[in-house]
């Protein structure tokens, strides 16, 4: 009878401790609600043939729209892992997308003196726009540790299905309803 | 040789003209340097490159495009989202807090202080004198709060929190003068007077413009959204009138 006493005591101890522990864990962690059903989330896109062509295309349709930059009279739109819009806004009211600046793996950017500076995996471009409009690209490999967005949605606060590096390289992400996504950034 | 003449003109003009083309979808004859939004891992200026990994700050020297080189590379021990820069110090936008790094020496980046908190964190931009924070939690199975945190920076080594305001969803933001701008994506955004940043006041939201972060282009702003790209001249009250959008 003592004994189970104390066993019942000892097991409300535990369970007090856990739930204690459950709840710390749950305010701690940012961790969000999962299995919600069918709901709105970034789907990667995987590559099915490693395109490694740095290019000024015309202007593409925008899939997964990320980060802004301003450089002169050009706003430059972030395209996860594909590269960057180039909207021509030397007109804020009327404002052209002109064109597109493929680079592959690319999710940052910085330009000075017509060279755009650029993530493409693990390696950070110095690619220099010649008068001409032609391109000279110089590679520094190896700089980044993980790339340096990793394999993450182009914007936070999103539900996405986890990547499956067995699948390939994530070359972009698109928005789709899916069920019980399992990751969240 | 008249039609010779002719021919050669014509062929010299079509030339010309091919030419041209070819570079009116592009005309980068631009000197300077870019400006980011607020979730940028990227700052430039006329000497270097600043770049946030996860685990990492470093350095570049972008003097000469053809000699890049690494200068320095330090790793932090934290989740780090976000770079934003003014003069000698580097604000690192982090999970678990804002860090500030001293980068008078850009060979030896130096870690100075932390403002610390608990949940996840967005952007920080800065005047210098004070650091805007804000603080995302939503969707946490806690339900912590969504602020906008004011951080004193008049003694960068001890950095503390002035003021803290409920903001919901909070996403990037930008200074223009005396106004703060924040993007709170489903939520719209909001614009506050931090005249006084002890009594920050609401002056305007806008639930239609689902914004996500801002850049200041002279007396307008650009505004990435959840829907497409908007423009807008912010007037002397800090209220909006949009120029133009293009949508995603």
């Amino acid at each position: 009878m003592k004994t189970t006493t104390r066993l019942s005591r000892w097991h409300s101890f535990i369970y007090t401790v856990s739930l204690a522990a459950v709840m710390f864990a749950c305010v701690d962690d940012d961790v969000p609600v999962f299995n919600n059903g069918y709901i709105e989330a970034y789907v990667p896109i995987y590559s099915l043939d490693e395109s490694t062509e740095v290019e000024i295309t015309e202007a593409q349709e925008f899939i997964n729209p990320g980060k802004i930059y301003k450089y002169a009279d050009y706003i430059f739109i972030s395209e996860a892992s594909r590269g960057f819009h180039i909207i021509d806004n030397s007109t804020p009211s009327s404002p052209v997308k002109s064109g597109f600046f493929n680079i592959p793996k690319n999710n940052n950017i910085a330009v000075k003196d017509n060279v755009v500076y650029a993530d493409s995996g693990f390696d950070l471009l110095a690619i220099k726009i010649m008068s001409d409009g032609s391109l000279d690209v110089r590679r520094s490999v190896g700089m980044f540790d993980i790339g340096v967005t990793g394999d993450l949605p182009p914007l936070p606060g999103f539900y996405f299905e986890c990547v499956d590096d067995e699948k390939g390289t994530v070359i972009g992400w698109e928005k789709q309803t899916i069920l019980d996504p399992q990751c969240y950034y | 040789m008249k039609k010779l003449n002719l021919i050669l003109t014509i062929v010299l003009a079509f030339a010309l003209w091919s030419c041209e083309d070819g570079e009116s979808a592009f005309e980068f004859d631009n000197q300077g340097t870019s400006t980011s939004g607020s979730i940028a891992k990227f700052q430039i200026d006329s000497k270097y490159l600043y770049v946030v990994e996860e685990n990492s700050l470093s350095i570049y020297d972008v003097t000469d495009f053809e000699q890049l080189s690494q200068l320095s590379k330090v790793y932090v021990d934290r989740e780090v989202e976000t770079l934003f820069r003014l003069g000698d110090i580097l604000y690192l936008g982090t999970t678990s807090g804002v860090l500030f790094y001293d980068i008078t020496n850009v060979n030896q980046p130096s870690y100075v202080s932390s403002y610390d908190h608990i949940t996840a964190c967005d952007p920080v931009v800065s005047d210098g004198s004070y650091a805007y924070s804000t603080l995302r939690s939503s969707n946490t199975c806690g339900g912590g709060s969504d602020v906008l945190d004011i951080i004193n920076l008049s003694d960068i080594s001890a950095p503390s929190l002035t003021a803290s305001y409920d903001v919901a969803s909070p996403y990037g933001l930008v200074l223009f003068d005396n106004y703060l701008y924040v993007g709170q994506g489903l939520n719209g955004m909001k614009v506050f007077d931090i005249t006084d940043v002890t009594a920050v006041t609401e002056v305007v939201s806008y639930d239609e413009i689902t914004a996500i972060d801002f850049i200041r282009d002279g007396e307008n702003l650009i505004i990435t959204t959840r829907t497409g790209l908007v423009q807008a001249k912010v007037g002397t009250d800090g209220t909006l009138s949009v120029l133009s959008k293009i949508n995603y």
